[in-house]
């Protein structure tokens, strides 16, 4: 009977993540979606305390005391831009405590069923693989890029196989142990080669890893929220990453596998080759100008648009950048922001960063809407991006970048780009724009233009 | 004639009887070869493949502005794995420490999803202080 009653507590808390999901499509919703997430959490929390021994709570809340004061300290200090290396921690737990509780659940019983075997060898492998696969994804995009590169991916995904059939038939801790270590090898193999501009991709493939393993545990332990929750975590990671290898026009198999294509390598290799003299070319026909300058221009336009990269959130320029923003509103400029999907680190982080700066959602446009817009725009402000406004993305067959989609900053009637230096984005490929008539160029840190721009905009 | 009538009427009263107690106890039966025969795990499969569709359903229809947050939910709800670690917290080391993992996830999860959510309220767009009005 408790069982029962168990079944139709868990279906109301996974009603309860399933509202906090379809909350958040919406900004308006999107603050009541986290409060039912939270209201679904401590319930089943709350519910799993009271059917244990007294002993068992004191433990259980010690744990959480712990625990809780941790995660909360984190996530109030860590500023926004460190967003994508919190997240990648956050997957490396869950894939960590996966591991534990498989473990826990082998050793507890002394024969399983070659089913529930099945599973908890799946929930473990999958749940090490994120572990070891977000440490490293944390380490690159905390910036150690010369992380030794190994590629031995097939012997390690022949060893994980290997010990995974063996586990099977000799399930003791000793090949859960070797199976497991296998599988954290093979995430490291997995993530390592991978390119730092491809990190979206990684850390919402991750994300989707962290839901399979929940769901193996579900299955192992007959846990039917764990199953529910694990599906829907998994599905979300898949679809983010979708998203981000569509937006970069890529597949998946070659963001992860890319560094296979040998032939690809030395592509990309040779054009980063011939790059330093065509900037030196470039350097004498673009045109730079100064500050005033720039203000000037802006003072005559009536529609600007500004496309932030996440150069701009590097230099912390956004709220110096908003405060630019304020006063042309004062000069009754319209200003709108124009976001591409791989603009930040993780999918939606510019977003992100920009809210937090003050910046109005109804000013903030997506890769779509913003693209219809820019033949009515007179000046568009491209503040510390590259790849993402490169025309040569829709007319060079030859770029590696061909075919992925942009926004079209050159359909506007002036281009303004604020860059650190002359040299070419993640990807080391020139961009025509810097050589367009349209275009002038501010060089500098982000943050120092625009306050130099908010300066000369006063007087 | 009326005792006649009687009797019939006994009589299909009988074999009524006798045909809800046959009923009951197909019935019965049946409640028994159902149960033996749907695994749990058939059970737990197809909540499994219903769910995926769901998610899928659920998180297309969400913006692409709220991504990160999305991330962040989906990471802090997968913490729901703490109920493996919960029945193994006071008896090993290994469930106290998993037990630590997933409260820091679910606590770190939920209150990052709050920070980034709140951002995007109108009330904090509007706390803005222009450069002009100092």
């Amino acid at each position: 009977m408790t069982n029962n009653i168990n079944l139709i507590l868990y279906t109301m808390a996974a009603c309860c993540f399933i509202m906090s999901l379809s909350g958040l499509s919406l900004e308006k919703t999107a603050r009541k979606g986290s409060l039912y997430g939270m209201v679904g959490m401590g319930a089943i929390l709350a519910l799993s305390l009271i059917s244990l021994p007294l002993s068992h709570i004191i433990w259980i809340i010690v744990a959480l005391a712990i625990g809780g004061a941790i995660g909360l300290s984190t996530a109030k200090r860590l500023p926004m831009t460190m967003l994508p290396e919190l997240m990648a921690g956050f997957h490396s737990l869950i894939g960590l405590a996966a591991v534990g509780i498989a473990g826990l659940f082998l050793h507890a019983k002394s024969s399983h069923s070659i089913g529930t075997l099945l599973e908890i060898a799946v929930g473990s492998s999958i749940g090490a693989l994120t572990f070891s696969g977000s440490v490293i994804a944390f380490l690159k995009l905390h910036g150690y890029p010369n992380l030794p590169s190994f590629n031995h991916l097939r012997l390690f995904l022949g060893a994980t196989m290997i010990s995974f059939i063996i586990f099977m038939l000799y399930p003791n801790l000793l090949w859960f142990c070797v199976l497991n270590g296998c599988a954290l090898a093979l995430g490291v193999m997995l993530i390592l080669p991978v390119a730092g501009a491809d990190m979206p991709v990684v850390v919402s493939m991750l994300n989707s890893y962290s839901g399979w393993a929940t769901c193996g545990i579900g299955f192992s332990m007959a846990n039917i929220l764990l199953v529910m929750t694990g599906a829907f975590v998994g599905t979300s990671g898949a679809i983010l990453s979708y998203i981000m290898c569509r937006a970069m026009n890529r597949s998946l198999c070659h963001v992860l596998f890319g560094h296979f294509y040998t032939h690809r390598v030395n592509m990309s290799s040779e054009s980063t080759k011939d790059q330093p003299s065509s900037v030196i070319v470039e350097h004498h026909e673009s045109r730079i100008i100064n500050a005033k300058e720039a203000a000037d221009l802006l003072k005559k336009s009536k529609n600007v648009m500004i496309v932030p990269g996440y150069g701009m959130a590097v230099s912390h320029a956004q709220h110096a950048l908003v405060d630019m923003v304020k006063l042309l509103n004062h000069h009754h400029i319209n200003v709108k922001y124009a976001i591409h999907p791989v603009a930040g680190r993780m999918p939606g982080h510019m977003n992100v960063l920009l809210a937090e700066a003050h910046v109005s959602y109804d000013d903030v446009m997506e890769l779509e809407e913003a693209n219809s817009q820019f033949p009515n725009i007179d000046v568009t402000i491209v503040i510390g991006a590259n790849d993402i406004t490169n025309p040569s993305a829709r007319t060079d067959q030859s770029s590696p970048i061909y075919g992925m989609p942009i926004l079209d900053v050159d359909h506007s009637r002036h281009i303004l780009f604020i860059k650190r230096s002359m040299g070419s984005g993640y990807s080391g490929i020139d961009n025509p724009l810097f050589t367009n008539p349209k275009t002038s160029m501010l060089l500098g840190d982000g943050k120092k233009i625009c306050e130099e721009l908010v300066d000369a905009l006063k007087d | 004639m009326s005792a006649s009538l009687l009797d019939q009427i006994k009589d299909i009263q009988n074999n009524l009887n006798h045909l809800v107690d046959q009923f009951n106890h197909l019935n019965s039966y049946a409640q028994d070869v159902s149960v033996g025969f749907v695994d749990e795990r058939i059970v737990l499969l197809i909540v499994f493949i219903l769910s995926c569709f769901l998610g899928y359903f659920v998180v297309w229809r969400v913006k692409g502005s709220l991504h990160s947050p999305l991330m962040s939910m989906t990471n802090a709800i997968s913490s729901v794995i703490i109920l493996g670690a919960l029945p193994f917290c006071a008896t090993s080391v290994i469930g106290f420490f998993a037990t630590v993992l997933c409260a820091i996830n679910i606590c770190g999860g939920f209150s990052m999803t709050k920070r980034m959510v709140d951002l995007f309220s109108k009330e904090f767009a509007s706390k803005g202080v222009s450069v002009y009005d100092k």
